[in-house]
């Protein structure tokens, strides 16, 4: 008796909304929340629509209306014919064809799965090295590689009407076309981000031990592959999923600075030297690092360069910060001493 | 005051006045019920002005048919049905119009601006959208059954079926619901923790 079908269980939470349960109905209705998370977050998502369906008539003026009813009947007078009653078996005519339209329906799209799901030769799109390229996909969203990014993607991707899904390997910024009925997901690393119509981007970089997902514009859900961790960022968030645990933490970014690397400029507004650090790092592809803690943590940097270029960047810095510049032993660059102008 | 009220002898009073023509007792009749059909006629219909010249025609008709009216239940009973009657028919006509992909059809707006209304798109744009592509039939139980004042009973009773067919129609309503409304769902609602 613990099995239960998706329609019982929203039935019943709709009586107990409404009416209230008998004890035998609230029983069963705890056990079965009770049986798994799943479970919950199904009775979740129909008690949001139960509360969001509610009928909610815009106001009708009674005065007004009563006014226009007594001009309809005095115009029409009294010996206007009223029209026959509706006969009520010929509602029940209509209603079976409708309902066989719409499991016909049903079916069809359930065949239709079944085929899309079978193994299909995905296509694939990489941009080369040292160079973006610009993706437009068939729905009409935008995917922009970097460097030595893939994507790959069903060839009925358009047509594919429970969702749009693309395999990232690389970094890529997304600009995505609404389409409510189908969402699109970005599956990259061991993390999936799944969205309705936004603007993000995927940093998915092989052998690198996160995959960083950054939200420039709308809501987006990352979820791990194995089911242990989600997260929901809105504009400004990032959330860094670890590939090995597959666990989601989640930080603030700066909206400037996500996907940034699509744009030959390079801006600055009151960054942190530790966010400068690493977005240094990521733009060049080579480690920034700033040897005074204290400094990195306390002082601000604003600046604007047009054409993004590490040596100018650094330079600037030393100048504005009073630091030495070294490069580092394994690559990259090293900042000495510097402090605080002001 | 009447509806307030809800005395039987008071409705009894008040339809022997109507039966004489004294359309006094019209106004007093709409005025007392007229929300409340409207209420009805707009869960059915989901139309202002739709539901607005429903509920007119409702009393224009027992205006017009004062003389044979005869409540065998209540006076309630009867303008309700009345009223999900004049609704049924109004649905009939509009069918050949009605096309249950427009909604959503017109929501894929691929206009540049698209994504900045994601986050004002309401979840209830959103399911009053999921609803109008129900089946007709479901849809219309559904939607009774979210105006919150009628039972499974009343609703099963003024559509000629039997309680179990209106809550299975709504177990179903709320399965399909979910089902269209899985993506945004994942976006726009808390997820719960795993584990509690």
């Amino acid at each position: 008796m613990k099995e239960m079908s998706e329609e019982e269980f929203a039935r019943l939470l709709d009586k107990k909304l409404r009416e209230g349960l008998d004890a035998g109905e609230a029983k069963r209705l705890e056990i079965w929340l009770a049986g798994s998370a799943e479970n919950r977050q199904a009775a979740a998502e129909i008690e949001a629509i139960l509360n969001e369906s509610r009928i909610k008539a815009p106001p009708a003026d009674t005065q007004a209306e009563l006014a226009r009813l007594k001009a309809r009947l005095h115009a029409a007078g009294t010996a206007t014919e009223p029209q026959p009653p509706a006969a009520a078996g010929r509602r029940v005519l209509l209603h079976p064809f409708w309902a066989a339209a719409a499991t016909l329906a049903l079916v069809l799209c359930a065949a239709y799965f079944l085929t899309k799901n079978g193994r299909v030769e995905l296509l694939s799109v990489s941009a080369p090295a040292g160079d973006m390229k610009r993706v437009e996909l068939p729905d009409g969203s935008v995917a922009t590689l970097r460097a030595g990014a893939v994507i790959r993607y069903s060839p009925d991707f358009r047509s594919a009407a429970a969702e749009r899904r693309v395999l990232l390997s690389g970094e890529a910024f997304f600009e995505v076309k609404k389409n409510p009925a189908a969402a699109f997901v970005v599956e990259a690393g061991g993390c999936e981000t799944r969205v309705l119509g936004t603007r993000f981007n995927v940093r998915a970089l092989p052998d690198a031990p996160v995959t960083e997902i950054a939200v420039r514009e709308g809501r987006v859900l990352v979820f791990s592959r194995k089911g242990n961790d989600q997260a929901i960022l809105a504009p400004g968030q990032q959330a860094v999923f670890d590939n090995k645990t597959s666990g989601i933490k989640t930080k603030s970014v700066d909206t400037v600075a996500v996907a940034e690397w699509r744009s030959p400029e390079l801006l600055f507004r009151q960054t942190l030297l530790r966010d400068v650090a690493e977005r240094l790092s990521r733009r060049f592809g080579q480690p920034v690092v700033f040897e005074n803690t204290a400094l990195i943590e306390g002082c601000r940097y604003s600046a604007f360069f047009p054409e993004a270029d590490l040596n100018a960047v650094l330079k600037n810095l030393e100048s504005v910060f009073d630091l030495h510049t070294e490069p580092a032993p394994g690559g990259g660059y090293r900042l000495r001493g510097g402090r605080c102008p002001g | 005051m009447l509806a307030a009220m809800n005395i039987p002898a008071n409705d009894a009073i008040l339809l022997n006045r109507l039966r004489s023509g004294d359309e006094q007792a019209l106004d007093e009749l709409f005025v007392a019920w007229h929300g409340y059909l409207y209420k009805i006629a707009y869960a059915i219909l989901h139309d202002t002005d739709a539901a607005k010249d429903a509920v007119q025609d409702v009393f224009i008709r027992i205006w017009q048919k004062r003389a044979e009216i005869d409540i065998t239940s209540t006076l309630k009973g009867y303008l309700q049905r009345a009223a999900v009657n004049q609704c049924l028919m109004v649905l009939r006509r509009r069918k050949p119009a009605s096309d249950p992909d427009i909604i959503l059809v017109g929501m894929q707006d691929p206009a540049p601006s698209a994504s900045d209304r994601l986050q004002a798109e309401s979840l209830e744009t959103l399911v009053q959208a999921a609803v109008e592509q129900l089946p007709e039939q479901c849809r219309l139980i559904f939607r009774l059954s979210r105006f919150e004042e009628l039972s499974y009973n009343e609703i099963a009773d003024l559509l000629d079926l039997s309680p179990k067919t209106v809550e299975n129609q709504i177990g179903k309503a709320l399965k399909s619901l979910r089902r269209t409304l899985a993506p945004w769902l994942a976006i726009l609602l808390p997820v719960l923790p795993t584990t509690i």
